[in-house]
């Protein structure tokens, strides 16, 4: 008997462009760029000047069952996400809580509020340096108490594939008769700490993100959070749920080879491009978008283009290949589930998300970055790529149902 | 119907407060010989912490067990899951001629992972100032740094993940590890777990009264966990590869399940055991109050009058690696058929079911033993090994 195949159903998303599904879907069409200059924390002395941030948290209404004050940030952008996907689900938990999960990837996720508390620490050697609020569970623990989940819940940790891990997790418990409803995506928050290590690294553009672009500095951090609803394709039908696209395949390889640095020959990109094809049973000229990597480091973009081209050949000139980082910045942890939310809508619309910000193609770089402009382009398959810190690889393949 | 491919457990590494290897661990544990000590780990620049009760790993050689090369940016619990998984790689008498780097993974449960290092990657930017800390460190303070370590280091370019589900982290990331190899995604997976009582863990636990005595599972007058540290590695290879390389196969994983229930831990512990046949129970309790009542409550109900073993009253608890180092112990009773004595435990809670535990290491013909997770937050998880 063949395995069930996984639909997407419901989509909620907090970005640095726009929070809501449609002020996110706009302002990605429109090409904002909602990067700018750090207000949540003073980085004076870092080396670091720009951010994506999301403003104000309006997040009273998501959560119906626990304080929201009880929880840090990460963890409050997971539960608005969830919540906002459900409604866009129109999903009753209650109806299939045993059989319902919640799969999360984050990076630094809860930790950043730890920074202050040992700052008061280091200064006056005393504090409450206590780690129940910091717990990384609670990503997905909270979403799953408000929604009321009692199926599988975890917590993927893969560095910035993070999102992609857990949508192919919540596929595969959706496969294995684990679960019928997985609510999958990634939050993160800004951390200090990870911006003194990129400024360190000297990872940052000061300006803008400019994937693909000859002229690249580097990347920008962000924060935000997306939740998709993942169903089993007999339950979305049975209840008549819109099916926004199917989850095709997934692919994780990892590259083995260094903690900062991509494998010189995109292996761990490549591998795991080819092997969610080969989960979806589709070849590489049956992809109609890809949504990069893209983070607009001079490594990543020169090797995520090299391997996309290893893998779809002469149908990479026909390709459209954009990354929406150049607008939101890099959400860590929530980007590829942000992403898989671009690539869903990009699927329903017809419409391949920008690539913005580009002055002049790298010709290292070969590929079509959709510079500038959104483009009216039917698309039926899309592959989702994320890559990490660590070599941590997952490239997601979505269909139109 | 069982399916054509199965994971089996060919080979078993731990670094433990009992030392270096599986068999000091299975050792003290069968043997039922704890190792308490008051301990107080310490951190450059930040205020001394007072003892706690705690056990906790020894200080080895790492660059002796690992070579010397590529260890400076290989932060200290990334070494410890590493020299595990070396050994259970050895063990497993992995020739990596049987294997092609692409079907070699590794899936970590983990807690806690980088949490030390975060903290001493922000203090030292306050002692030294930013531009004077070396970001190289930077990537230790992630979650998947001991799993991406070990990719690096033994060429593992397979799946690779880390997952964090608190007590339940490396029962999940061991049954997902099986899932996959019965999927034919990959043929060889380094499963297991790591956390380490760290500074921050130590601090933590100072705030609370800490316990004073070690820690006694479903006892009557238990207190609470008694923290501790380790990492433990299973060697799951597909089944047929395992035949035909003609190792030994320890055992085979037969079911994972995971479950949620924030009202009733128990109700989520009892859903995964539902339909589970065991001859035996290798349990999480740990002497906290909530969790070994929840636990408790789960087995009698589903499984009745079955033995319990819980192994954290000898170790005490090592968080997101518990699952690993019992699945590690519930491997070594299905092969010495042998079930460890539960350390601590003297006197019934009358509030609780009683269970089946021992004073004194038991033989007994054991088949199947299955691993029992459950958390006070409501999460549950269960995994079944057996010996054919």
């Amino acid at each position: 008997m063949r395995p069930p195949r996984t639909v997407v159903t419901g989509l909620g998303v907090l970005s640095s462009v726009g929070v809501g599904l449609d002020a996110f879907w706009s302002a990605v069409q429109a090409g904002t760029v909602g990067t700018g200059p750090i207000t949540r924390f003073d980085a004076s002395e870092l080396r670091a000047s720009q951010a994506g941030e999301l403003g104000p948290l309006d997040d009273g209404a998501a959560f119906e069952r626990q304080p929201p004050g009880r929880f840090q940030r990460a963890t409050r952008l997971a539960v608005t996400a969830a919540r906002a996907a459900a409604q866009d689900a129109g999903l009753d938990v209650s109806a299939v809580a045993d059989r319902a999960g919640v799969v999360m990837g984050v990076v630094v996720a809860n930790r950043p509020g730890l920074e202050s508390a040992y700052s008061r620490l280091y200064e006056h050697g005393a504090g409450e340096q206590r780690l129940a609020t910091h717990e990384v569970a609670l990503v997905s623990e909270a979403p799953a108490i408000e929604l009321g989940c009692r199926g599988p819940v975890m917590v993927l940790p893969t560095a910035c594939a993070a999102g992609n891990s857990a949508i192919g997790f919540a596929s595969d418990m959706i496969a294995a008769g684990r679960a019928d409803v997985m609510f999958a995506g990634g939050a993160d928050e800004l951390s200090p700490a990870m911006f003194m290590m990129f400024a360190q690294f000297d990872s940052f553009s000061q300006d803008v993100v400019r994937p693909f672009d000859a002229q690249r500095e580097g990347l920008i951090l962000s924060e935000g959070s997306a939740v998709l609803v993942l169903e089993a394709e007999h339950h979305a039908r049975a209840r008549g749920a819109r099916i926004y696209a199917v989850v095709g395949g997934h692919g994780n390889f990892a590259d083995a080879h260094d903690m900062t640095h991509p494998h010189p020959d995109g292996l761990g990109a490549r591998l795991s491009m080819q092997a969610a094809l080969a989960d979806a049973d589709l070849r590489p000229c049956d992809v109609d978008y890809v949504s990069a990597h893209g983070t607009g480091t001079p490594a990543n973009d020169a090797i995520e283009a090299k391997a996309i081209r290893d893998v779809f050949g002469a149908h990479t000139d026909v390709l459209p290949v954009s990354s929406i980082k150049s607008m939101l910045g890099h959400s860590q942890g929530a980007a590829s589930a942000i992403e898989s939310v671009a690539c869903c809508l990009a699927i329903r619309d017809g419409l391949v998300p920008p690539t913005m910000n580009i002055r002049e193609l790298d010709t290292q770089c070969p590929i079509d970055p959709v510079a500038g402009q959104v483009r009216r382009h039917r698309v039926d398959v899309a592959l989702n790529n994320a890559f990490g810190f660590g070599g941590n690889v997952s490239c997601v393949v979505f269909a139109r149902p | 119907m069982r399916s054509l491919r199965q994971a089996v457990v060919t080979g078993l590494g731990a670094v433990s407060p009992f030392g270096l290897g599986a068999a000091p661990l299975w050792s003290a544990v069968r043997q039922g010989r704890p190792r308490f000590d008051a301990y107080a780990p310490s951190s450059d620049d930040l205020p001394p912490l007072p003892p706690l009760l705690g056990a906790r790993i020894e200080p080895f050689n790492a660059r002796e067990i690992l070579g010397r090369k590529g260890l400076r940016a290989v932060n200290y619990e990334s070494r410890l899951l590493l020299a595990a998984l070396l050994e259970a790689s050895r063990a497993a008498g992995i020739d990596n001629e049987d294997y092609p780097p692409t079907r070699r993974g590794v899936f970590m449960g983990t807690r806690r992972a980088g949490l030390d290092d975060y903290v001493r990657f922000h203090v030292e930017r306050l002692v030294w100032g930013p531009e004077r800390v070396s970001p190289t460190r930077g990537p230790n303070t992630g979650f998947n740094a001991p799993a991406s370590h070990a990719a690096i280091r033994y060429d593992l370019q397979g799946p690779n993940l880390t997952f964090s589900s608190r007590g339940c982290s490396s029962i999940d990331s061991i049954g997902h590890a099986a899932d996959w190899i019965a999927l034919g995604r990959v043929d060889l997976m380094y499963a297991g777990g790591i956390d380490c009582l760290s500074y921050p863990v130590a601090r933590d636990r100072s705030l609370d009264a800490p316990a004073n005595e070690p820690p006694r599972p479903y006892d009557r007058r238990r207190q609470s966990a008694v923290p501790s540290e380790g990492a433990a590695v299973l060697v799951l290879e597909d089944e047929q590869i395992a035949r035909v390389r003609e190792v030994e196969v320890l055992a085979r994983v037969e079911t994972w399940s995971t479950a949620f229930d924030p009202e009733d831990p128990a109700r989520a512990l009892s859903r995964c055991l539902q339909g589970v046949e065991a001859d035996a129970v290798v349990a999480s309790a740990c002497g906290d109050r909530r969790h070994d009542a929840s636990e408790a409550c789960a087995i009698a109900q589903t499984l009745g009058e079955i033995p319990v073993c819980a192994v954290q009253g000898c170790t005490g608890d090592w968080e997101g690696a518990s699952g690993a180092l019992q699945l590690l112990v519930a491997t070594h009773a299905l092969v010495h058929q042998v079930l460890p004595p539960t350390v601590g435990f003297e006197e019934q809670d009358p509030d609780l079911p009683e269970l089946s535990l021992r004073a004194t290491p038991t033989s007994m013909p054991l088949r199947r033993v299955v691993a029992t997770s459950v958390t006070p937050s409501g999460r549950a998880s269960a995994l079944t090994l057996v010996r054919d």
